[in-house]
Order: structure tokens, then C-alpha cells, then sequence
């Protein structure tokens, strides 16, 4: 405040004391161009009014993104009182003009994202011939006209994702040899996509997205075998797909994300990538190496034991493992056979465990002890957990508390257990790693739910009792045994 | 981070580079801290750096700036590499995050500028062709209109209006939206 009423004297002094200079204008084209690049295209857009070098300024716009915001969907309508919501209609009149006025070159970016279908095809098929035209570097078309999550909410519980409209079909224009070499970055929501059969792949093509698109295993594994330099690439709610696979060499591919693909029953690449991200089922996946994996984050939405998934199931080699997100449902208990040690390297672990048979529980968490046999180097573990089980929490008629099998860790510093609704088998849990741990320096507990992925229920639930219960349990039962003053019990606060 | 830092210290004194400005002032920097610039780094690729780089563009008082600036980022670089951020990497991330607050601290002090500085380390981060400086000195004017109607920008940057009636009705018909 002081700074802006300061600059205010000072300029309006300045003004009068200097030749007025005309700072902006006086900038050349180029930077002009820049500085109303780096506006939403309805504000650079306005400039051109300001005087006649300004007028066309806009028109080299290079980051046209074309949604709700900048296309003014929403506003307010002093007549009614409310806020008009834009129609397709008006959205698509909005935007074909200013792709008209547009230079149509040098796009660096450009972004469609609104809720359209098969019945604007001419339009759509307009704007992404521009994009072809201004030889477009990133070009992402979303026409879901609703937030990723959306479809994570519906899907993530096993429902069926039923389309409304007929999707709009990519004109093949798109996939014509000159398009080629321009495209780094594609990004396509909600569309139909099949590829010609002449297609020879987009050459510089780095990263690659694909979410809700209606297309097919051959499709997939023609974009694959025919972008050479893809690094990353995404598939998420593609319902047709059953099968992402390709034999032959992906040496650039690094990044690969798999977000619930319904009828997914098998990945198998022939790459060796540094971070995977999957969410479904729980279905094979096969690289020709693992040896670069430095970041895995899995969630299974099937019921499947998270250490028996580790030890039967995880790729045995991954010496560069920095850090590993797992989520499971348990259901069922797995007695775990001695096995070799699986994680060799890795410091951070990440378990989210639900828990999920609500009457008679055959889970055990003292089970997860076993994780400090596995992952000997581990420094930071955190367990969010989630009891989707009748409350219990521990009391002294529940028995005594039983020991896990000793066992010295000489690296893990750092625990967070939430969800810890103070279950028998959670503390003795606490316990065993508080015990064990030698070098241990903080250990969080809170009762709060922080299963990611808005799986788990909303707090209200839980407030009332869990947390309480959970809290007092933690405080009672394994802060008594913290003999070097590690143990921190979060409380939550009520959200109301 | 601190041992980024302390490497980069060394290679420093193996490869010092002279920059003089309009003004004929000398200013020695480290290679590192030079090569932000890309005009400078081809300059270096050429090997015609000795005896100085003369930048008749750029008075000393903006150089100094321009310098502060990159010497900041050229430690930023070095970390990057270092560091490879990861998304569920808690540690890491916490060191980076703190990183990345630190730098963006010091750009928003960088910034509080008068305007013709501000437009004068425009032109210099152009003509030195400093990606990262030149976004972020644009940023900053971009920022200043976002939002504003037209008269407030003309005022703002003492813009005269040019246009004939004519023009401008016509401008105002065919992107009436854009003027709500």
C-alpha cells in the first residue's frame, strides 16, 4: 500500500516534470507482441483499441486459450440479476472470430476447451486446421466441458462413464505427414480419434495426452511405435482400450501415466521409464527394465493386499527407487513367506491402506511391520490409512497389546500414521515401529483421513467420534512408550 | 543446494568473463552467471570473449541489475539439475519448495522498479536474449494492464489515442465481448 501510493506521487510528479514518454508504444513489435502474449487473449484482445501501432499487436497472439474465462461464459446480466451461463453457440461465434483476425502464425499454445460435440464438428474442424496452419507447438482440445475429476468420481467406483453426445471425430488433417514436426505437445479430452492409414507419426512429438478419447488398442499402439521422442504419455478413461502394448524399443518414453482404463487387462512396453503413475484394476505391468524407476505411485481400486502385491508382484529390480506411493484395499489377509529384501535404495515410502470389510475384520495392520524387513533403507514412511471397519478402539479389555517380532531399522527418521482411529492392531503397529526404529526423529499420528485421491469419505463423518477416539487411543497407548519424546499426536479440529 | 553452490564457485575461477557497458564500465562475472545470456553464451562459443564483451546497449546502472538477476538464476540452474523433482518425494520437495519461495521472493524485490527501469531491463534482457528475465520484466507490464479498461492503460502509459472514430467503432463491433 505505502509502496503504491508512494510510486503514485512520484509518477504523477514525474509526468509533469519529463516529456511525457510514451514507455510502451515505444517498444518494438516483437517485445510488444511478447509482453500481450503473456494476457489471456480476451485482455490482449482490448489493447487493440489503445491506438493504431496496438491495433494488430494482439493478433500475433501465441498463446491462445480458448475457455470459459477468457471467452466471458459466465457473466453478469444487470437485467436479471444473474450470471448468464454462455451458450455453444456463442462460444463458437466468439472464437472463430478471433482465430479470423488472427495472424495465424507463430502459435506457440493453443487450447480449446469447452463442452462441445460431433454436431460442432465444421467449426471444431476450422479451429484445428488453424492450429495446423500456425504451425502449433502445444495443442490441447478438451471438450469434456467438466473437470478431470469428474470422471475419476464415477469411474474410481467401479460406474460406467455414459457420454451424453456423440464425441467429435478428429479430422485425419491432423494426422497428415506435413502436421508433423511442429506438434511437442498434444493433449486431446473427449474426442473420437482414428488414425489414417497413413499416418507417419508426429516426429517431435514429447508428450502426449489422451483422456476420454474414444479410440482403439491398434490406434494406441500406432501412436506409440510412430512418435519417436515421446516422453511422456497419459491415458486416462479410455474405455474402449484393453490392452496398451508395444514391442518395439520406446527409448525416449520416461513418463507414463495410467488413470482407469475399464477394460484395461495388461500394459507391456518395451521401455525402461523413470516415474509410473497407475490407477485401476490391478492388471500386469511389464517394461523391458525397471532399473530407472526412480517414482511409482499405484492405486489399485481392486480389493488386493498391498504387501503380498510387494513381495509376489512388484518388479524385483529397482535400484534407483526414490520413492513409492502404493494405495490398496485390503480385504483379505496374506501370510507373507520370508522373502528376499525388495527395496534396496528406497528412502521414501508411502502406503495407503484401506481397510475395508466392515464386519469381522480378518486384516491385520501389525502385518505392515514386515515393511521394515523389506525396505531396510527407508528414511521417511508414511501410512495413511483409512478403517472402512466397525469402530473399535483400543481398551484395556481388548486384551494385551501383542509385540511384533523385534528387529533393528537403523535408517527410518520420519513416520506419519493417519487415519489412525486407534484400532487394537494400529497401535501395536505404532508401536513396533517406535520400537524399532532407532534412529527415529519425529513420529506424527492423527486421526484425520488423508487417503488421496478423494477416495475416502468427508471428515464430518468422522469427527464426532473417530478422531476423538483416535486421539485419546494414540495418547494413551503409544506416547507412554516414546521414551525419547518422537510421538507428536496431531488433534483435529472440527471443520465447523 | 549449499554444494551446488560452492561448485560453482569453483568453476568460477577457472572462467571469468568481462562485460563493459554503454558507459565503459567493467563488470567480471563467472561464466556460469555470463551464460544465462544466450547472446553472451554464443559469444563464448565463438571465442571472441577476450579483452571483454562490450554491450553498447546496456547502461552500467542497468548491467549491474541484469547481473544481480542472473547470479541468482545461475544458482537456481545449478540446483535444478542437481535436485530432479519427484511427485510424491515429501523430502525433496520441501527442499524445493523452499528453493523455488526463495527465488520467487527475490524476483518480486527484483521488480520493484520504476517504470522506465523496468522497461529498460526489457530491452537489455531482449538484446541479451535472458529468456527468464525477459518473461518475468514482461510479466510485470502485462500484469499492469491485465484487467484495466482501455482509458485506464492509455492514462497508465500515456497513450494517445491515434484512432479514428471510425476505426475504433469498428474494432468495438467486431470483438464487442472482449469490451464487457
Amino acid at each position: 500500500m505505502m509502496r503504491n501510493s508512494e510510486q503514485h506521487l512520484h509518477g504523477a510528479v514525474a509526468k509533469r516534470r519529463q516529456v511525457p514518454e510514451n514507455l510502451l508504444c515505444n517498444l518494438p513489435m516483437d517485445i510488444l507482441s511478447t509482453i500481450l502474449s503473456l494476457l489471456p487473449i480476451n485482455d490482449a484482445i482490448r489493447t487493440s483499441i489503445l491506438s493504431r501501432k496496438l491495433k494488430h499487436v494482439w493478433c500475433s497472439h501465441s498463446n491462445l486459450t480458448f475457455d470459459k474465462g477468457t471467452m466471458r461464459t459466465t457473466y453478469f446480466r444487470p437485467s436479471t440479476g444473474y450470471y448468464g451461463v454462455l451458450k455453444d453457440k456463442e462460444f463458437i461465434k466468439k472464437v472463430d472470430t478471433v482465430l479470423h483476425q488472427h495472424s495465424g502464425m507463430g502459435v506457440e499454445h493453443m487450447e480449446i476447451k469447452f463442452g462441445l460435440h460431433s454436431k460442432h464438428a465444421d467449426h471444431i474442424d476450422t479451429w484445428v486446421n488453424f492450429a495446423i496452419a500456425a504451425k502449433t507447438k502445444e495443442f490441447v482440445i478438451n471438450l469434456s466441458g467438466r473437470a478431470k475429476i469428474a470422471f475419476f468420481i464415477v469411474l474410481s467406483r467401479g460406474n460406467k462413464w455414459i457420454a451424453k453426445e456423440e464425441p467429435y471425430n478428429l479430422p485425419s488433417q491432423l494426422f497428415s505427414p506435413n502436421n508433423g514436426p511442429y506438434l511437442r505437445c498434444l493433449e486431446l479430452t473427449t474426442v473420437s480419434l482414428q488414425l489414417p492409414s497413413d499416418f507417419k507419426g508426429f516426429m517431435n512429438l514429447k508428450s502426449l495426452t489422451l483422456v476420454d478419447v474414444s479410440i482403439t488398442d491398434e490406434d494406441v499402439q500406432c501412436m506409440l511405435s510412430k512418435c519417436n521422442l515421446l516422453e511422456f504419455f497419459e491415458i486416462a478413461y479410455c474405455g474402449m482400450v484393453t490392452s496398451i502394448r508395444m514391442l518395439r524399443p520406446l527409448d525416449h518414453l520416461k513418463h507414463l501415466v495410467v488413470d482407469i482404463c475399464r477394460k484395461l487387462k495388461e500394459i507391456e512396453l518395451n521401455c525402461s521409464p523413470t516415474t509410473l503413475k497407475y490407477t485401476g484394476a490391478m492388471v500386469p505391468l511389464v517394461f523391458a527394465s525397471t532399473s530407472r524407476l526412480t517414482n511409482i505411485s499405484v492405486v489399485f481400486l481392486t480389493c488386493q493386499s498391498a504387501l503380498s502385491y510387494i513381495v509376489n508382484d512388484f518388479p524385483s529390480t529397482l535400484p534407483k527407487l526414490k520413492s513409492l506411493n502404493l494405495l490398496c484395499y485390503e480385504r483379505e489377509r496374506t501370510i507373507v513367506p520370508e522373502g528376499p529384501l525388495r527395496f534396496t535404495y528406497l528412502p521414501n515410502l508411502r502406503l495407503e491402506l484401506i481397510f475395508s470389510n466392515y464386519e469381522n475384520r480378518n486384516t491385520d495392520a501389525l502385518d505392515y511391520a514386515y515393511l521394515l524387513k523389506i525396505a531396510p533403507f527407508m528414511e521417511i514412511l508414511e501410512l495413511p490409512m483409512w478403517m472402512k471397519c466397525r469402530h473399535r478402539p483400543y481398551c484395556k479389555e481388548d486384551g494385551e497389546l501383542r509385540v511384533g517380532l523385534p528387529h533393528q531399522h537403523n535408517y527410518l527418521k520420519f513416520v506419519r500414521i493417519s487415519g489412525f482411529f486407534g484400532h487394537k492392531d494400529q497401535v501395536e503397529l505404532a508401536l513396533h515401529i517406535l520400537r524399532s526404529s532407532i534412529m527415529l526423529e519425529k513420529m506424527e499420528i492423527t486421526p484425520k483421513l488423508e487417503i488421496s485421491n478423494y477416495l475416502a469419505m468427508q471428515d464430518y463423518f468422522y469427527e464426532q467420534k473417530h478422531y476423538v477416539d483416535g486421539h485419546r487411543v494414540a495418547t494413551e497407548f503409544v506416547c507412554k512408550a516414546d521414551h525419547h519424546n518422537v510421538v507428536n499426536v496431531v488433534s483435529v479440529l472440527p471443520s465447523s | 543446494m549449499a554444494s551446488a553452490g560452492s561448485g560453482d564457485e569453483k568453476a568460477a575461477a577457472a572462467a571469468m568473463i568481462t562485460l563493459i557497458s554503454s558507459d565503459n564500465e567493467k563488470f567480471e562475472v563467472t561464466e556460469a552467471t555470463a551464460t544465462l545470456s544466450q547472446t553472451i553464451r554464443h559469444m563464448i562459443e565463438d571465442g571472441c570473449t577476450d579483452g571483454g564483451v562490450p554491450l553498447p546497449n546496456v547502461t552500467s546502472k542497468i548491467l549491474a541489475r541484469v547481473i544481480e538477476y542472473c547470479k541468482k538464476h545461475a544458482t537456481a540452474a545449478a540446483g535444478e539439475e542437481g535436485s530432479s523433482s519427484s511427485f510424491s518425494d515429501a523430502a525433496f520437495l520441501e527442499v524445493d519448495r523452499a528453493f523455488l519461495e526463495e527465488l520467487e521472493e527475490f524476483d518480486d524485490a527484483f521488480l520493484e522498479v520504476d517504470r522506465a527501469t523496468l522497461f529498460d531491463l526489457i530491452l537489455a534482457a531482449n538484446y541479451l536474449d535472458i529468456k527468464g528475465l525477459l518473461n518475468l520484466t514482461c510479466q510485470k507490464v502485462a500484469d499492469s494492464v491485465k484487467g484495466k479498461t482501455p482509458e485506464q492503460i492509455r492514462e497508465m502509459y500515456n497513450i494517445v489515442n491515434d484512432l479514428t472514430p471510425e476505426e475504433e467503432a469498428e474494432i468495438r463491433r467486431e470483438t464487442q465481448w472482449a469490451f464487457e
